[in-house]
């Protein structure tokens, strides 16, 4: 009988309960929580699911509660917790990216040094401490550029700067003085033309004891201003020659990183000089789970648990041709606004080609000014061609309807016009 | 579609949205997420559907989940035995409930004349007979009750119910033999003679004396009835004092047997019905059956040495494996506000009362050991069948299994929580015998056991109107080195707390130091200092 697997959790891209259904069959799974306000909420859901141990923050009272039970695995889906998640493997001699690894996977800084020493890819960038060092780095990266956070995921305070004056900007609250902190500065990669579709795809990816496979090459719906993520599907609509251009890239730059076992989620620009490696992260991507169970029965998550209890695994590419799989994201407001109501929700699951819908936002939710991506719903579904796929998601949104009290009065905005940016 | 699937449906409709709901939507699809899944479960719970929130997320339309329901313990939805998914309709169900259905047909033909059925014993009560053998004590599982009951002694009236609830029940008629079939086997007879003695006196003093030699010779299990009774008559009262093997019947069970056979009693008195509801027949096998399936399952099997392979709390394994001698007791009495207390606790923080004091005492064992990490304890658990009437069998439904509590947090609350949490993920593997657990882990999997016991099938007892039960007497002895229970309204303690105890393994200062532990951390988690 082998030890629990261990999951080191908080907000990430596999929820408690996908955790707990992809390696019921694999072992007991015990959550190693990181104390935040989402496992507050979850709580009584992961108790419900495995045992639950605190993550205390102290690293020797961590690592020996976690000896103690003696795991067969210890493996995270959530980006912020790949560094304890990997001290941990390093201690316990578990499979897992190495703490050096880990390194290069959650520093961009870094992770672009490597690329570039390994001659993977050569986006200019530049770490930036200072305002004052600001005009060196514009020097050497040019511009438009890309301002975003050293460690972190998504869109979250990523900036584009078209000018000095914006940077500056941007840059003071991000750089305050007397306050050691480091952004990337980077050159925007500039996507070519992709119809209703986005500039950009992710590489799915694992690493196991039989080496790098890729699991598909995820499409993605255009992004809305700034860096806004509004969803995804598989396969990616790509020809065949580029796609192969996209996982040789993905090949390149993971294999560059040293990896250890377990999945990988590479986002790539697709330019007019071909793709371009916008980052690397040693995790799972956000929804792939979900998508990979209803396009193709796979279960990613189990496949993550596989990895690191160092079993050896076969999957096939699950971004099979012949059928269309999306799921598809409702943008919030970017103004301040308390949610009134969500209807329609019965009106698009019955349309034929939609397979789900998922609100997460609540009546009575309230949303403070943000650029940022955040999404009030899922939306799910299948088609047969790419080309059906902005009509049907176009006649879903018309039926999602949201209605909010915003500063100056209530209004009843569509998924659609939401989606536009109504004002 | 099916009571339950209807059922299912509904909850599924009310919690999410009012929208139209079918057997094979996807819960996820519908809206549902993981905080919608706590609301459904706590609804299907409250409808008698015993799933838990993992059920939801394995299977996440009602079809599959109805389906993994009744492929599971074989349970017969939440109209019990006549629904439609249940035991009795199984493709094998209808020769496993003839006589014998259970037993191999060349056991059948070598069955004595007079046993009208026969079944496999169930693990516990071979490992209780076991014990008994093994241990060479008398009293080791002999279970004795007592009661001073004020009204006449009618000998034939008495003989009259005795025989009623020997016929009502077929345990009560039942011997076991070990070594004679292909599995060990329990007997019912046809009959019994009513197992009764009857002394006239004009004190206890017979009462005292027959409860001592019982005590001193241990119950015949191979040969009906294993139950016997001893009436000491005095001119205005009588003694009663029942002693049975404690492989025949549990505790609820026994105060089922006391309360009938007093209902039985007083209605013969009074010339009315005694009104007592027929059990379900087909209980015991039911139990067998559900017994089979959880040592059947390599899930369970797993589950439970998971639950049980850390560290032992107390006991150095390489002295102490087989059954204890807990013969010294200590008590103390919970009163009527600290039980006020408890209960508001319970519901503030928002679990059973039983999950609170049990999580009160993984808080004493841990301050008591010095542990905050993996401390198990043992606990008794309800197999009985999901069957409506199923309370009203008397039989051996019981299993003591290992419960870990991975951390023992600070917050008393939240230890409640977790406890309460890990109760319910054993809740699907309970019947898995314990006596498998401790082989396959090589040692006893606790060294600490806990039960929490509230007979309320007493409280009928004020209804009689020709007798009066008055004080309570009882005996009986387990083989856990050390065995806490908690106990609501018992008829010997009252509302307590007991520690039975093994003083080869437990001196009296370590079994104070627990038992002061507990009552601090009962004081607590009620608001209430000590």
């Amino acid at each position: 009988m082998g030890g629990p697997l261990v999951v080191v959790y908080d907000r990430g891209a596999a929820s408690g309960a996908e955790i707990a259904v992809g390696l019921r069959e694999l072992g007991p799974v015990v959550f190693l929580v990181n104390p935040s306000a989402h496992t507050r909420r979850t709580g009584e859901v992961l108790r419900r699911l495995g045992d639950v141990v605190p993550l205390t923050g102290d690293r020797a009272a961590d690592l020996a509660a976690v000896r103690r039970l003696a795991p067969a695995a210890v493996l995270t889906f959530s980006e912020p917790m790949l560094p304890v998640t990997a001290r941990l493997a390093d201690a316990l001699d578990l499979p897992f990216h190495s703490v050096a690894t880990t390194g290069l996977l959650t520093d961009k800084v870094r992770q672009r040094e490597r690329l570039r020493r390994h001659g993977v890819d050569d986006v200019r960038s530049r770490p930036l401490s200072s305002i004052e060092d600001w005009p060196a780095v514009r020097d050497h990266v040019g511009l438009p550029a890309v301002v975003k956070p050293v460690h972190g995921q998504g869109s979250r305070n990523t900036y584009v700067v078209t000018d000095d004056a914006t940077a500056y900007r941007v840059l003071a609250p991000l750089l305050p003085a007397g306050r050691v902190s480091t952004v990337l500065v980077e050159e925007l990669l500039v996507g070519r033309p992709g119809g209703p579709f986005g500039d950009y795809v992710s590489v799915e990816s694992h690493h196991g004891p039989q080496g790098l496979r890729h699991l598909a090459v995820t499409g993605k719906f255009p992004l809305v201003p700034p860096f806004r993520e509004t969803g995804q599907f598989w396969p990616a609509a790509v020809t065949d020659a580029e796609r192969q251009e996209i996982l040789d890239l993905a090949t390149r730059a993971l294999t560059a990183l040293d990896l250890g076992p377990g999945l990988t989620h590479t986002e790539i620009k697709l330019t007019g000089r071909g793709p371009r490696i916008i980052e690397v992260n040693g995790r799972l991507g956000g929804h792939i789970n979900e998508l990979a169970r209803h396009a193709a029965g796979v279960d990613v998550v189990r496949l993550a648990g596989q990895l690191a209890l160092g079993q050896p695994v076969t999957v096939p590419p699950v971004d099979q041709p012949g059928k269309v799989h999306f799921q598809h994201n409702t943008l919030a407001p970017v103004e301040p606004c308390e949610l009134l109501s969500v209807s329609g929700a019965a009106e698009v699951r019955r349309i034929d080609g939609i397979d789900g819908f998922r609100a997460y936002a609540r009546p009575g939710d309230r949303f403070e000014a943000d650029v940022m991506t955040r999404h009030l719903d899922l939306l799910w579904g299948h088609c047969d061609r790419h080309t059906d796929l902005p009509a049907l998601l176009d006649e879903a949104q018309h039926r999602i309807c949201y209605e909010f009290r915003l500063g100056d009065g209530v209004r009843r905005l569509s998924a659609a016009e939401l989606h536009r940016g109504w004002r | 579609m099916s009571d339950t699937t209807q059922a299912m449906v509904e909850i599924w409709q009310a919690h999410l949205g009012d929208q139209p709901v079918g057997p094979d939507d996807d819960f996820y699809a519908l809206g549902g997420d993981s905080l919608i899944a706590l609301r459904v479960v706590a609804d299907a719970n409250a409808r008698g559907i015993p799933i838990e929130l993992r059920d939801l997320l394995y299977f996440p339309t009602v079809s599959e989940l109805v389906a993994a329901l009744a492929d599971r313990d074989g349970w017969p939805g939440p109209d019990g035995p006549d629904g439609r998914s249940g035991p009795g309709d199984r493709d094998d169900g209808g020769q496993d409930d003839q006589p014998f259905g259970l037993l191999d047909p060349y056991d059948r033909a070598l069955m004595p004349a007079g046993v009208c059925d026969a079944w496999p014993a169930s693990a516990l009560q071979v490992g209780l007979i076991y014990l008994t053998e093994a241990s060479g004590d008398p009293r080791l599982y002999q279970d004795l009750v007592g009661v001073e009951v004020a009204g006449p002694f009618d000998g034939a009236l008495f003989t009259a119910a005795l025989a009623a609830l020997c016929d009502r029940h077929p345990a009560l008629r039942s011997s076991f033999d070990l070594g004679s079939y292909s599995v060990p086997a329990q007997l019912l007879w046809s009959t019994v003679e009513p197992p009764l003695t009857v002394e006239h006196a004009a004190t206890a003093e017979p009462a005292t004396r027959w409860r001592a030699t019982q005590l001193s010779q241990a119950i015949d299990w191979g040969h009906p009835p294993v139950l016997r009774c001893h009436v000491a008559a005095l001119p205005d009262s009588f003694h009663l004092t029942v002693a049975v093997h404690h492989a025949v019947l549990d505790g609820w069970s026994y105060a089922r047997l006391c309360y009938e056979l007093l209902a039985l009693y007083d209605a013969a008195l009074t010339g009315r019905p005694a009104d007592l509801p027929l059990p379900p027949v087909t209980g015991q096998r039911d139990f067998l059956r559900l017994e089979r399936a959880a040592l059947d399952s390599p899930e369970a099997a797993d589950y439970w040495q998971a639950e049980a392979d850390v560290p032992g709390l107390l006991l150095d394994r390489g002295r102490f494996g087989g059954a204890a001698d807990p013969r010294e007791l200590l008590t103390f009495e919970i009163g009527d506000t600290l039980l006020a207390g408890l209960r508001t606790a319970a519901a503030a923080i928002g679990v059973p009362l039983k999950s609170l004091v049990l999580g009160c005492h993984v808080r004493a064992l841990s301050t008591w050991t010095g542990r905050d990490r993996d401390v198990v304890t043992g606990l008794t658990v309800n197999g009985r069948p999901e069957t409506a009437g199923a309370d009203l069998l008397i039989g051996l439904f019981l299993n003591t299994v290992p419960v870990r509590i991975p951390v023992v947090p600070d917050d008393l609350a939240e230890l409640c929580r977790r406890t309460l949490a890990a109760e319910q993920r054993g809740m699907r593997h309970r019947r898995y015998p314990l006596a498998r657990i401790e082989q396959r882990l090589g040692r006893p999997p606790f060294d600490v056991a806990f039960n929490f016991t509230h007979f309320h099938v007493y409280d009928g007892l004020a209804r009689l109107s020709a007798i009066r039960p008055g004080a309570w007497w009882a005996f009986d002895k387990a083989s856990f080195p050390f065995m806490v229970d908690f106990m609501i309204d018992s008829r010997d303690f009252g509302t307590a707390v007991a520690v039975a105890y093994d003083p080869d393994l437990f001196d009296k200062a370590q079994a104070t130091a627990y038992l002061e532990r507990y009552r601090d951390a009962l004081h607590a988690v009620a608001g209430m200092t000590t």
